[in-house]
């Protein structure tokens, strides 16, 4: 519809008091249809009736199916017509209403009778009747007034007509007014009593709404009553389902509720647990549960990640661990919300770990020993070997015991170097304040033969620093990385190792750079593993053992070890270790 | 005459330590044992002026043989030298801890095996043979 058209129509419709869902009812369009043809049919049977004994019939016969054409049409039409029917209504009563006008405002009784007889046996009736039905439907009742003053003026004309001395052919048609006078006066006694009935039915529309919105607002208390219901079975269903047994509690460490898995944890029911103390149900543990609830409800905050023996008297022993979070809902007294969930398999598999773990030091430590003890063997007697010959040892035989010696070494290195890794754990360790220029001092003469043979130019740095590790396990880390500095040195260059400090804000940052035949990038990210050499060469002596020690140490000191990308020669390498306080 | 006596398993090692203390002086007469058991006794009959004790070894341990020598009323006052085939930290707590003189670790060469005699000689055994 257009706006243009709104425009007009809805200023009119507030006049009388259409509200939207009046217009868009269709029950009380057709009902309206209904009553009004119902009207209309009273009266065209009067009509017919009367005018088929007075006038001739035939002459009926046209404007009596003009009626019922228009009605049916109307009839099929309006049920699904979205205008509004007190529009159509007025616009109806007008039709009808012109003839009746028409016929009040003039004195010649002939055109009057004309008026009124093309007002009664034209389609027009079924029009004036529809309005009419329409207005009072909808309660218009500007626009039954209007009726009413028509009738009143019409019956006063009518009144004055007869009052007076006329001729044939009006006393002719005075006697057929009279008829219409009948017609006229039954369709506003009907209009009269469809108003009345409106009257009765609004009051009843709207205790039928008022009704509605009853039945509406039950509907939907039924829906949250449902909703709220289907929650909680939700909630119990999850809380039943979940592995972890959640409890509330009050402060006398009564519990108050429970799901499934706390009293199964229990070898109890839910039933049998509420209300119970858990000093009844624990045993001397509860009193460290009680002190942990009341320290969660005396600071409001909650506490989390308790690992703790669970100990019910009536269920299967274990470890839990637990989070405690104080419950501030508006209820009487503190209370308090526990979730706890069983770690004792977790647990078992840790004991089962550090057992594992202690194995495998042992075993170690067996295999380094057994190891040893022949290596020492054949060391210790190549070595008499050459101390007892002497020089009567044939020259030829000398290169194959300098083997055996060598060979001997390496393999000592490797189960040092492998010992050393095995022993290196979280636990093996102290941190404490240590100095990084002693660390690197004393692994500088721990390396001095190799320095000196190398003739190796060795810059340190110059300040003082101070790290937070052990001193035996960084010194290892400085004697690995200077010692592969002058292993993988280049041969036609004197061997250059530069090193110095940079600070951090909670670091210190120990650069070793060298001029040594750096590491192959393709191999770089392999150094730091166990094995994992900077540069396959049988020639070079090397556990494969070093760098991945450096990196376990320095990881255990909560630091980093990293290689740094380098386009010239040598490598450089970073270490990053904890500031000590203070320094 | 001085007198020590060896407790290890390993031939060698007893041998070698013979070697290293015979260097430094012929009048040093040996005792070797390979196991721990009746150390005691012997040790109490024979009163040597040094007791070798190896740690790892079939049968009972060093530091077992150590707890029996000293609680044993005579032998007890023997000096203990433990010596380990390889280096375990918490080898040299547990022998001092259980009344050792002293811990070494069995020398990985010859030049070394000779000094530890050298120093063995000088500590335990020298003195006693000017007496």
């Amino acid at each position: 519809m257009s706006s243009a058209f709104r425009a007009v129509l809805d200023p009119w419709e507030r006049f009388l008091r259409i509200t939207p869902d009046m217009r868009s009812d269709r029950r009380l369009r057709a009902r309206a249809f209904y009553t009004c043809f119902a009207i209309y049919l009273a009266l065209l049977i009067v009509n017919v009736v009367f005018f088929a004994v007075r006038v001739d019939a035939s002459a009926l016969r046209v404007p009596v199916l003009l009626a019922l054409a228009t009605s049916i049409i109307i009839g099929m039409v309006l049920p699904r017509w979205t205008v509004s029917p007190s529009i159509f209504g007025l616009l109806c009563t007008f039709i009808a209403l012109w003839p009746v006008f028409s016929a009040a405002t003039t004195s010649n009784a002939a055109q009057t009778s004309m008026a009124l007889g093309g007002g009664l046996n034209t389609p027009s009736l079924p029009f004036l009747c529809l309005g009419a039905g329409l207005v009072a439907v909808n309660g218009a009742r500007w626009t039954i007034l209007l009726y009413l003053v028509c009738a009143v003026l019409l019956l006063l004309h009518l009144g004055g007509m007869t009052n007076r001395a006329l001729n044939a052919p009006e006393a002719a048609f005075i006697s057929e007014l009279k008829v219409f006078q009948m017609a006229v006066i039954l369709l506003l006694i009907s209009a009269a009593a469809y108003a009345l009935s409106q009257l009765f039915s609004k009051s009843l529309r709207k205790s039928e709404q008022m009704a509605a919105r009853a039945q509406e607002a039950e509907k939907e208390l039924q829906a949250k009553s449902a909703s709220l219901k289907q929650a909680q079975v939700e909630l119990r269903t999850v809380l039943n389902t979940v592995p972890a047994r959640i409890w509330y509690k009050d402060d006398q460490n009564k519990i108050l509720h429970l799901n499934q898995a706390a009293a199964e944890s229990m070898g109890m029911t839910v039933e049998d647990v509420q209300g119970q103390n858990t000093y009844d149900l624990f045993g001397p543990a509860a009193k460290s549960y009680h002190e942990d609830d009341l320290k969660v409800i005396r600071s409001g905050k909650p506490l989390r990640g308790i690992i703790e023996p669970y100990t019910p008297e009536g269920g299967i022993q274990g470890w839990c661990q637990t989070d405690k979070i104080p419950l501030n809902d508006g209820q009487d007294g503190p209370r308090i919300l526990v979730v706890s969930t069983d770690i004792s398999t977790l647990k078992n598999q840790e004991a089962i770990l550090q057992s594992v773990n202690k194995n495998l030091n042992d075993f170690a430590s067996m295999v380094s020993h057994d190891l040893q003890a022949p290596l020492r063997k054949i060391g210790l007697t190549t070595e008499l070997m050459e101390l007892e010959l002497g020089d009567e040892l044939p020259e030829n035989v000398k290169p194959y015991l300098a083997e055996i010696t060598d060979g001997v070494q390496r393999m000592r290195d490797l189960i040092r170097s492998f010992l050393h890794f095995m022993r290196s754990s979280p636990e093996s360790i102290e941190l404490r304040s240590v100095s990084l220029n002693d660390a690197l001092n004393d692994s500088v003469n721990s390396l001095n033969e190799d320095i000196e043979k190398s003739a190796a130019e060795l810059n340190l740095p110059s300040g003082e620093y101070f790290v937070r590790g052990d001193s035996k396990l960084l010194q290892q880390v400085f004697y690995n990385l200077l010692e592969n500095a002058i292993k993988y040195r280049a041969p036609d260059r004197q061997p250059e190792i530069n090193i110095w400090v940079e600070e951090n804000k909670q670091y210190w940052t120990i650069f070793i750079k060298d001029n040594g035949i750096g590491v192959d990038p393709r191999f770089a990210s392999q150094i730091f593993d166990v094995f994992g050499r900077a540069k396959p060469d049988s020639r070079i002596k090397g556990s494969g053992i070093g760098l991945a020690l450096c990196r376990r140490i320095v990881t255990l000191h909560g630091g980093t070890i990293d290689l740094v990308p380098q386009d010239g020669d040598g490598a450089l390498f970073k270490v990053e270790l904890y500031r000590a306080k203070g320094s | 005459m001085n007198k020590v006596i060896i407790i290890d398993d390993s031939e060698f090692d007893r041998a070698m330590i013979c070697k290293a203390i015979t260097l430094q002086s012929s009048d040093v007469t040996f005792l070797e044992l390979s196991t721990g058991e009746n150390a005691a006794e012997v040790i109490a009959s024979e009163n040597p002026q040094l007791v070798i004790l190896d740690i790892r070894m079939p049968g009972l341990d060093g530091f077992t043989v150590l707890e029996t020598i000293r609680q044993h009323p005579v032998a007890s006052k023997a000096p203990i030298l433990m010596v380990s085939g390889s280096e375990q930290p918490e080898d040299r707590l547990i022998a001092t801890q259980g009344g050792a003189d002293d811990y070494y670790v069995k020398p990985p060469t010859a030049s070394a095996y000779f000094s530890l005699g050298k120093k063995l000689y000088d500590r335990y055994l020298c003195s006693s043979a000017t007496k």
